[in-house]
C-alpha cells in the first residue's frame, strides 16, 4: 500500500483533508487493486478481508493525504448500509460498481433548517403508484454534483410529525440523474465547489429505491453512526501538515520544538489506539456511540491544533499557492480547519452525547 | 484477560474501596504507611502480580500490574505498590528474588548522582519515594543494581504533593547487601515507572470523574442540580474524553510491554507517549473536577484532594511531560518525517 501510494500519480501533491478531495481515477485505481469494499462479500465485488485490513488501507490513504473522496462514503457508509439493510437487487446492482471505485455516493442529511437537529428534516417522500415522490431541499451535500447516487434521509409515508420525531423517516438510494432533482453549487471560503444544495420537486423514485424498512430510517442511520465517527479520518485530516513540519525540523535540537512534536505524537498514537479499540468493539457487536463521540471530539481538537502548533514550530506563512509544501499545507489546514469540528456531528452535539453517556442529561 | 485476573480485578475494587477510607488517608499523611494495610495487600497477592512464582510473584501476566495499580489508585491507596513492583521487576530481571516487604527504587530521579567505589555506595538520590519505611531500596547506578537497607542511607525526610514520603538519600560508603548487572539503561527503567504512573493516573482520573459526576448531580443551585447546566456538562465531557484517552494510552503501553520484551527502545517510546498523554489529561481532569466542585473540593475533609494531589504529583514522576515529550520529539526527528506514520503503526497492537 505504501509502495503503491509512493508511485501513484495522484500523490504528487498530498493534501490536508485529502479524504474529502474527489479524484475518480484514483479511486478506480484503488478499486482495481481490491482496496475499496475490501471487507464486503466477494459475490458483491468485495474482497472478504477483515474490517481491520480495511482500516489499514484507510489509514494509509489518510497518512499519505490521498484524494479519496470519490469512494469514501461508498466504502465507509453506503456500502455497509446496503449490506445490512438493502435489498438483494440493490446490493447486486450497486456494490460491485462501488467496489470498483466507479460509483460514488453523497449523503443527503442536512437541510436549510435541519443541521445538528437531524430529526427535524422536512424533505418528504410521498407514496405513489410504483414508487415515491420526493419534495424538499438538502443542503451542505458534499460532492452531490460528482456522485452517482445519494443516500437520502427524509420523512416518508403518512407517519411523521404527529408521532415521535424519530419515527416516520426512511432512507432511499436516489440516482442523481432523477428528473426533478436539481443541484446548485455552494462555494466555500477556499473557492472550492464541494458543497451543494439539492432540491427535489416531485422527483419520482421507484419502490426499489427504499433502503431497509419504511419508517426505520432513524434507527438505521443511528446504527451506522459509530462507523462514521470513529474512523481514522476523524483525527488524521491534518496529519500531512504535521509530517511536513517534522521534515522542516529534522536536525533541530531546540527542546521547545522537540516537546511540541512529542506532545502531538503522543496524541496521535493514543487516538489511533482508541480508534482501533472502537473498531474491535464494533466488530464484536458492541454499542460504541459514546466511545465514538469521545474519539471524534478529541480527534477534531488535534486536527485543529496541528496548524496552530505548526505556526509555533516553523517560521512560515500559510500560502495556498506556494511551491513550498509546508506553506501550502498550512494554508490548506488553516482554511479547512473550521469544518473539522462541524462535519459528522458538531463539537457541541458530541459533547451533549458524551454528557448523556455520563448520566448528566 | 485470564479468569484469575478477572477475579482478582473484582476483588481488588471492593477491597481497596472498603479499606481505604478518608480517615485511612489522613492517618497515612500523618503517620506514614500502615503495616497492617500492607500485610493485607500481601495476603491478597497483589504485591508482585506479574513476576514468576519462582521469584515470589503471582505470575498473572504483565497486564495484571497495570490493573492492580489502576484499582489501587482509584482508592488512592497510600502504600508503595508501584515502587515495590518496579524494584521487584528490576531485581527479577537481573536474576535476584525480591525481598519481602515494601521496596523503593533510588537513582532514577532528576539530580541523582551515585557511584560505586570498591563495592561501596556514594552519592545522593533525591526525591526517593517511600524510602524511609522500605524494607530494602534498589539503587540504580548506571547499569548496575545495588540493594541496600533503608538504614544504609542518611535520610532527609520529605513528602510529595499528596503527603506521601519522598525522601532525599545520601550514601557515604554504604556496603550493599547485593549487587548485580542489569541489561537495561536507566531510561528504560524509568519508562517502566512511567507506564506504572500512567496506569495510576488513569485510575485516579476515573475516580475523580465519578466524584465530580456524583457531586454535580446532587448539588442544587438556581433550582436544579448544577449538572443540568450545559456550561457544567461540557467541561466534564471534555475531561471524560481526556480520562478515556489516558486509560487507553496506559493500556496500549502495557500491551506493547508484553509484545516488545526484547525491544526496549520501542517500549520506552510507548511508555513515553502514555506518560506524556496521561499527564496532560491528569491536569485537565483535576482542574475540571475542582471547578465543578467549587470551594468544597479544596477542603481537607472532602474526599477529592487525595486524588487530585496525586494526579498533580505523578505528572512529574518517572519523567515529566517536558522530559518525555522531548524524548519522543527527538526520536521522531531522528527517524525523519517519512517514518512518522510507520513508527506509530508499528507500535499499536
Amino acid at each position: 500500500m505504501r509502495e503503491f501510494l509512493k508511485n501513484d500519480p495522484a500523490m504528487q501533491r498530498p493534501r490536508v483533508n485529502g479524504w474529502a478531495v474527489w479524484d475518480r481515477e484514483f479511486s478506480k485505481r484503488l478499486g482495481a487493486r481490491g482496496w475499496v469494499g475490501m471487507n464486503w462479500p466477494k459475490m458483491y465485488g468485495g474482497g472478504e478481508r477483515t474490517a481491520f485490513e480495511r482500516l489499514v488501507v484507510v489509514e494509509e490513504l489518510l497518512a499519505a493525504g490521498a484524494p479519496a473522496s470519490a469512494h469514501w462514503i461508498a466504502d465507509r457508509q453506503a456500502g455497509p448500509m446496503l449490506l445490512r439493510f438493502g435489498s438483494e437487487a440493490q446490493r447486486a446492482e450497486l456494490l460491485p460498481k462501488m467496489a470498483a471505485g466507479e460509483c460514488g455516493f453523497c449523503l443527503g442529511m442536512s437541510e436549510p433548517d435541519s443541521g445538528s437537529d437531524l430529526a427535524s428534516v422536512s424533505t418528504r417522500a410521498t407514496p405513489v403508484d410504483g414508487g415515491w415522490l420526493l419534495n424538499g431541499t438538502k443542503l451542505w451535500t458534499s460532492h452531490a454534483h460528482r456522485a452517482e447516487y445519494m443516500m437520502l434521509f427524509c420523512r416518508s409515508g403518512h407517519s411523521g410529525e404527529t408521532e415521535g420525531r424519530h419515527s416516520g423517516v426512511s432512507q432511499f438510494v436516489v440516482d442523481m440523474r432523477t428528473p426533478g432533482l436539481e443541484i446548485r453549487p455552494v462555494y466555500d471560503q477556499v473557492g472550492s465547489h464541494d458543497f451543494n444544495e439539492v432540491t427535489f420537486t416531485d422527483a419520482f423514485v421507484p419502490e426499489t429505491a427504499l433502503v431497509g424498512e419504511e419508517g426505520a430510517g432513524w434507527r438505521q442511520v443511528m446504527s451506522e453512526l459509530a462507523l462514521e465517527r470513529s474512523g481514522a479520518e476523524r483525527f488524521m485530516s491534518s496529519f500531512v501538515l504535521m509530517r511536513e513540519a517534522v521534515r522542516a525540523l529534522e536536525g533541530s535540537t531546540d527542546p521547545g520544538a522537540l516537546r511540541l512534536v512529542g506532545r502531538l505524537t503522543s496524541h496521535l498514537w493514543t487516538l489511533r489506539n482508541m480508534s482501533l479499540s472502537i473498531a474491535g468493539l464494533l466488530q464484536a457487536g458492541a454499542s460504541v456511540d459514546l466511545e465514538a463521540a469521545l474519539l471524534k471530539d478529541l480527534g477534531a481538537v488535534l486536527e485543529q491544533e496541528i496548524p496552530e502548533v505548526v505556526r509555533l514550530l516553523v517560521d512560515s506563512a500559510p500560502m495556498r499557492a506556494s511551491e513550498d509544501a509546508l506553506a501550502r499545507l498550512l494554508g490548506e489546514a488553516v482554511l479547512l480547519a473550521p469544518t473539522f469540528s462541524l462535519r459528522g456531528g458538531t463539537r457541541e452535539v458530541l459533547r451533549n452525547i458524551i454528557s448523556r453517556g455520563l448520566g448528566l442529561r | 484477560m485470564s479468569n484469575e485476573l478477572n477475579i482478582l480485578t473484582d476483588q481488588l475494587e471492593g477491597f481497596f474501596q472498603d479499606r481505604v477510607t478518608h480517615q485511612t488517608l489522613m492517618n497515612a499523611e500523618a503517620n506514614g504507611a500502615s503495616t497492617e494495610l500492607w500485610e493485607e495487600c500481601e495476603a491478597m497477592g497483589v504485591i508482585h502480580p506479574s513476576l514468576p512464582q519462582s521469584l515470589g510473584g503471582a505470575e498473572l501476566g504483565v497486564a495484571s500490574e497495570r490493573i492492580v495499580l489502576e484499582r489501587a489508585a482509584r482508592a488512592a491507596l497510600p502504600l508503595p505498590l508501584a515502587e515495590t513492583m518496579l524494584a521487584g521487576w528490576l531485581l527479577a530481571r537481573s536474576g535476584y528474588t525480591p525481598p519481602s516487604g515494601p521496596l523503593s527504587v533510588a537513582g532514577l530521579t532528576r539530580g541523582a548522582n551515585l557511584e560505586l567505589r570498591d563495592g561501596r555506595l556514594f552519592g545522593i538520590a533525591p526525591r526517593t519515594h517511600w524510602a524511609r519505611g522500605a524494607s530494602a531500596i534498589v539503587v540504580v547506578v548506571g547499569s548496575q543494581l545495588v540493594l541496600t537497607s533503608s538504614k544504609a542511607a542518611s535520610i532527609t525526610e520529605g513528602v510529595n504533593l499528596a503527603g506521601e514520603p519522598c525522601d532525599d538519600l545520601t550514601y557515604d560508603g554504604a556496603t550493599p547487601s547485593w549487587s548485580g548487572a542489569i541489561d537495561l539503561d536507566p531510561t528504560a527503567m524509568m519508562a517502566r515507572g512511567a507506564a506504572m504512573r500512567a496506569s495510576q493516573m488513569a485510575g485516579a482520573m476515573s475516580r475523580v470523574m465519578e466524584l465530580s459526576l456524583g457531586y454535580v448531580n446532587q448539588r442544587v443551585q438556581f433550582g436544579q442540580p448544577i449538572g443540568r447546566f450545559q456550561a457544567v456538562q461540557h467541561p466534564l465531557a471534555v475531561a471524560a474524553s481526556h480520562a478515556a484517552a489516558a486509560r487507553m494510552a496506559a493500556i496500549a503501553a502495557y500491551d506493547q510491554l508484553e509484545r516488545l520484551v526484547d525491544d526496549a527502545e520501542s517500549f520506552v517510546f510507548c511508555a513515553a507517549m502514555a506518560k506524556a498523554r496521561a499527564s496532560e489529561a491528569a491536569g485537565i481532569t483535576a482542574a475540571t473536577a475542582h471547578q465543578v466542585h467549587g470551594a468544597i473540593g479544596v477542603t481537607a475533609e472532602y474526599h477529592l484532594h487525595p486524588f487530585t494531589k496525586r494526579l498533580q504529583d505523578w505528572r512529574g514522576d518517572y519523567g515529566s511531560e517536558a522530559w518525555w515529550q522531548q524524548y519522543i520529539g527527538e526520536r521522531v526527528l531522528r527517524r525523519g518525517a517519512d517514518e512518522l506514520w510507520p513508527s506509530i503503526t508499528e507500535l499499536t497492537a
